[in-house]
């Protein structure tokens, strides 16, 4: 460890002590590290250093704990630094789980030790199969089955891009659809979404000219146009985040996406620990802190490229019954820990319910860092955590304290509490929570829910409508149905998305919002409809007429008035 | 943003902070930066090392974004308070706009009581490709009046170009209003006359008997007032970008001398000489006016006869002494105005046009540089005006018979002598066809607030202020519509433009009024309607009125 990493995480308790905190019981109490790649910061224990970790996985491929540590090894480059400084948790194999007593020690458990290969599998295709969707429009879309699962020690030694090799000056490199960097206002560069940060110094020294120029002048650079590309810059005090894109998203969206990865590196450093690092050394190289994050920057990158909730600034629900959802809702308070802040459930990216404090909503850019986090890693899958989290509105000063559990195949119980030593409690409430939902029945309907695609157009029965985007502005929370034909394909659903981004864009202008957006296409008729309530964006075949268009859409919100209910959370339990 | 506190708050629209014309390749080490630069203006003094350090950026600029964009480099920049554009007209040769967005300034006070000056910015109501526009028409008037920079440095070196950039760009450089980078001010397109069938015959007949007479005249334009009538037959070679910049050229010339004839009847009336040449004059200014309501803001069209004059100085001292005279002789806009100087004195306005592409539909967009440099023409431009009808003609510099001829006062003589005795009938014909354009449609142009431009051909039709305005004894102004709208027109304008597979457009603003651009064939309709409780299906009713009547005229 280097004598800047200890000065930094000793001098971090000071700094979250001297904060203000939301209120006592919210305060954050531990110390930061960099999570969550630390979350597990149990020292592998075949090796002398996790660095090696892989190796020791390859030469002792049947040592049980060796899977825990090959997972650690894939989404954390180093974590050394937090090994080292704080106590580690050892595990032993099947369950024998012994906690540090330091409050900072973080705890997972391993479910199935022996199932490393399939993890692998798994992960490596979650890795790869980010960027694909993203790539659409792009000649270069790889389908899952594309993508070989071989084995090879020198490959899978840490979490390693798709596009981690490619030289920056390349111009497979320049040619990727959408950039993002992050690099520190000295100049150094923290992220690249394709590439490596150590080989782009020399563009990043250029951004930072560039906005220093104009700095100089007392203004901002915002945003410059270049034939097809759109350079949209978002200046957070010691951070520049910047977005090279030729999708065609707007600048506000592309400047949208840049907050949530701001936020998503908040979340793991709180705005505290940020401004004081680079208080005590402009210089300073973040990656050092953030090393092992980059998996939850690249999934969130690629999500915001095809996920309508970021734009929307709003979350999905799982469609089902306001019975089913009650029941569920009303077991989790039952059982719910102490000290708890929220409680949730989520399936694929979508919530399936939400139980928070009376005076605490929770506010959909976090619920999206919440999301990402749980679909940046497949840990998550396997094991228990407990991981410290900060949610930048929530309040992005202090962390708060996430326990991550899957209590189906697909659905993720999450509860979240202020207080870092509340493991044990969130694990029983899980095991009450799984007991008395299998109960009565609902575990298993909440299963199946999950496993649903989401409902299709064809449910609908309204004439000519192809597919819709309905964000209820009274819920926060929008709903679409799933991208069937014509836009089952991943190029033809990217199209579609840009139509979305198109109509959004020009219904939110700041200066000159609107309330219709109509327009036809070679192939689509887009209708974008705001009101008070609600905001529809409705896509129809190109011949469709204005009055055959108007009454559909009147059909369209007549359903989704009777479905309301099971749309969407109405009404979550509150404590 | 409107504070209870707020005591006062002061719109400043945006302003030029400085202009520049430059090319890297003439000074390629740091001894020599100073040679990029070939032209450069700024609302206040400069130093030179502050000009330097913003031509470092605007390169720096255009470098960085080629990495990633390398057909295409660096369009515009968006800061805060301030808009950059750029263009390369020729390669490497980059003109460069920096603009102070408007804003407004508001005076209000903190929690504490203290006045405090909040000032907000706004972006969207300068629209890039707008200005754009301005920068693309800027150059163009330069290129057909002084030829490409590059054949100007080639032939006569860079402090020549220096000298000609002055002088064609200082007049207006300054005068640009850059909130007015509107539609109405930026779809220049140009219009047209609609003719009978009887009279389209007329006029061509016209044409060719002029060019029997004299066949060293490549081309023949016809105007009434300032419409197009007839612009060749089909093989002509003049682009239409060409013929706009023509034509703004022709424009404020056109309306000065109607002016003037005008101050000339009345002064026959009262015999108070003085008095009204006084009259005269000031007319003459606000007729101009009219017109730089139109095009002073984006097209140069009041700097190129400057520049003319400039270059032609003899030119311009000899219409302003014809216009003291008042001779009813001098019927030449452009060409000598007294028909018994010496063929000395005669200087020939020189164009460089080039040669139409044929095939290409999207003429209006800027050819590339290649084709600028090896399809320039030179030619000599006389434009002549009887009553309501210009002729424009174009001499090839190329042929021999055309060079002595254009210097050949006999010439001058002759063609006016024939013009004088040879067109009444076709005046008269024009000019029922005209009173009978404007009974057409005066109705439609009172109820519907549009505009309609015909791609191919560049016609334009509105009913919208200032459109309407330059019909000159149109008898209303034309239609107006609020700011807001005129920016959201603009907005749906370069959607339209920069998706080419839309078809329609419809929007509904928060303040309820509709905006509509339709396109099929290259023509595109754009209809204002700013009724409050309207539908989407009565909107369409309105539009589809309107498109069968653009059709009507169009076909015409």
């Amino acid at each position: 460890m280097s004598p800047i990493m200890e000065e930094i995480l000793s001098d971090s308790n000071s700094i979250l002590t001297s904060d203000e905190p939301l209120s006592p019981t919210l305060q954050p109490q531990r110390r930061l590290k960099s999570r969550p790649t630390t979350q597990i910061s149990f020292d592998a224990y075949s090796s002398s250093s996790s660095g090696s970790s892989i190796k020791s996985f390859n030469t002792t491929p049947n040592k049980v704990d060796t899977g825990a540590d090959y997972l650690l090894g894939l989404i954390s480059k180093s974590n050394s630094n937090s090994a080292t400084s704080s106590e580690r948790t050892k595990i032993s194999p099947f369950h024998n789980v012994k906690i540090g007593k330091r409050p900072h020690s973080k705890i997972m458990l391993t479910k199935e030790a022996s199932s490393e290969e399939e993890e692998l599998a798994q992960q490596n295709i979650c890795i790869d199969s980010d960027v694909p969707l993203d790539n659409n429009g792009d000649d270069s879309i790889i389908s899952r089955n594309d993508i070989s699962v071989t084995l090879d020690d020198k490959e899978y030694s840490g979490y390693r891009r798709k596009y981690g090799h490619e030289d920056p000056q390349s111009i497979t490199w320049s040619r990727h659809r959408k950039h993002f960097f992050i690099l520190s206002s000295a100049g150094k560069p923290i992220y690249t979404r394709y590439g490596d940060e150590s080989r782009i110094s020399s563009y990043m020294g250029v951004i930072q000219a560039i906005v220093s120029f104009f700095a100089d002048a007392d203004d901002t650079i915002r945003c410059i146009n270049a034939g097809q590309h759109k350079l949209v810059f978002l200046l957070k005090g010691p951070l520049y985040l910047v977005a090279v894109s030729r999708t065609n998203e707007s600048e506000m969206q592309l400047r949208d996406q840049l907050s949530y990865l701001y936020n998503q590196i908040v979340s793991v450093l709180t705005t505290t620990q940020l401004t004081k690092i680079f208080e005590q050394r402009v210089n300073f190289d973040l990656r050092r802190l953030l090393g092992g994050t980059e998996p939850f920057l690249d999934n969130l990158a690629s999500t915001m490229s095809d996920e309508p909730g970021f734009m929307f600034s709003s979350i999905q629900c799982v469609r089902m019954s306001k019975d089913l959802r009650d029941k569920v809702g009303s077991i989790m308070q039952s059982i719910k820990p102490k000290d708890l802040l929220y409680a949730m459930l989520i399936t694929n990216n979508k919530l399936l319910t939400l139980l928070r404090p009376r005076k605490h909503s929770l506010h959909p850019a976090d619920l999206h860092l919440v999301f990402n986090m749980v679909n940046g890693s497949s840990t998550f899958r396997s094991v228990e955590s407990w991981t410290p989290i900060c949610l930048p509105k929530f309040n992005n000063k202090g962390f708060l304290h996430a326990y991550v559990c899957y209590i189906a195949s697909n659905v993720c119980l999450l509860f979240i509490s202020p207080d870092k030593d509340k493991f044990f409690e969130c694990s029983e409430a899980k095991n009450l929570l799984k007991e008395e939902l299998s109960a009565c029945n609902a575990l298993q309907e909440i299963e199946k829910a999950s496993q649903n695609e989401g409902y299709s157009i064809a449910d609908i029965g309204v004439p000519g409508l192809r597919h819709f985007i309905y964000k209820s502005r009274t819920h926060v929370q929008y709903t679409s149905p799933a991208f069937v034909a014509p836009y089952g394909d991943p190029r033809e659903k990217q199209k579609l998305y840009k139509l979305y981004c198109y109509t959004h864009d020009r219904m939110h202008s700041r200066l000159r919002p609107l309330k219709v957006h109509y327009y036809v296409s070679s192939t689509e008729t887009i209708l974008g409809w705001i009101t008070c309530s609600f905001e529809l964006y409705a896509v129809f075949g190109p011949l469709i007429s204005k009055s055959a268009l108007t009454s559909s859409s009147h059909t369209l919100l007549r359903w989704i008035k009777k479905e309301e209910e099971s749309l969407f959370i109405v009404s979550s339990p509150v404590f | 943003m409107e504070t209870p506190s707020s005591y006062g708050s002061v719109a400043v629209p945006p302003s030029l902070n400085h202009f520049a014309i430059y090319n890297p390749t003439f000074g390629p080490t740091e001894e020599t930066q100073q040679d990029q630069l070939l032209y450069y203006v700024a609302k206040k003094t400069v130093p030179m090392d502050v000009k330097m350090r913003q031509i470092g950026l605007a390169q720096g600029l255009i470098n960085f974004t080629r990495a990633f964009s390398p057909i295409k480099a660096c369009e515009n920049v968006h800061t805060q308070k301030n808009r950059m554009v750029f263009h390369e007209p020729e390669k490497d040769y980059w003109i460069y706009v920096s603009i102070e967005l408007g804003h407004i300034k508001k005076l209000t006070k903190d929690k504490d009581g203290k006045p405090k000056t909040v000032v907000e910015y706004f972006d969207s109501n300068l629209h890039d490709s707008g200005i754009k526009r301005m920068l693309e028409m800027g150059y163009e008037m330069y290129r057909v009046f002084n030829g490409t920079f590059d054949s100007t440095v080639k032939t006569l070196g860079v402090k020549a170009l220096k000298i000609k950039l002055e002088e064609f760009f200082s007049n207006w450089v300054l005068e640009w209003e850059f909130d007015k980078t509107e539609l109405t001010k930026t779809i220049d397109g140009i219009f047209y006359l609609p003719l009978s069938n009887s009279a389209i015959s007329k006029v061509s007949s016209f044409v060719e008997q002029i060019q029997m007479e004299y066949k060293f005249i490549s081309e023949i334009i016809v105007l009434w007032q300032n419409k197009l009538v007839y612009n060749g037959d089909g093989n002509r070679s003049i682009s239409e970008n060409d013929l706009k910049c023509i034509l703004r050229h022709l424009d404020p010339l056109i309306s000065e001398k109607d002016a003037l004839e005008r101050g000339q009847e009345k002064k026959k009336k009262s015999k108070e000489a003085e008095k009204l040449s006084l009259k005269g004059f000031t007319r003459n200014f606000s007729g101009s006016n009219l017109f730089s309501y139109f095009s002073s803001t984006i097209s140069p069209s009041t700097s190129p006869p400057n520049n003319t004059y400039a270059s032609n100085s003899s030119n311009q001292h000899d219409t302003s002494h014809s216009s003291s005279n008042l001779t009813p002789s001098t019927n030449f806009l452009l060409g000598p105005s007294h028909l018994n100087v010496d063929d000395s004195d005669i200087k020939p306005l020189k164009v460089y046009l080039t040669k139409k592409v044929t095939g290409h539909l999207n003429d209006d967009i800027t050819e590339t540089d290649d084709e600028y440099e090896s399809n320039i023409e030179e030619y000599f431009l006389v434009a002549y005006k009887q009553n309501d009808l210009t002729l424009v003609f174009l001499i090839p510099n190329s042929l021999p018979e055309g060079y002595t001829k254009a210097y050949d006062k006999t010439f001058y003589k002759s063609i006016h002598e024939y013009l004088s005795s040879h067109s009444d009938d076709i005046i008269k014909i024009l000019n029922e066809d005209y009173e009978h354009s404007i009974k057409l449609g005066s109705d439609t142009d009172k109820e519907y607030r549009y505009v309609f431009f015909n791609k191919l051909n560049l016609a334009i039709k509105s009913s919208l202020y200032p459109f309407n305005a330059s019909n000159g004894t149109s008898s209303s102004k034309g239609l107006t519509i609020t700011g807001e709208m005129a920016h959201a027109l603009y907005d749906l304008h370069e959607d339209l433009e920069k998706y080419p597979h839309l078809t329609e457009i419809y929007t509904r603003s928060t303040t309820n009024f509709w905006i509509v651009g339709k396109r099929s064939n290259g023509r595109v309709l754009y209809v204002v309607v700013p009724k409050k409780e309207v539908s989407l299906m009565e909107v369409e009713d309105d539009v589809r009125k309107l498109s069968n009547l653009c059709d009507t005229i169009n076909s015409s």
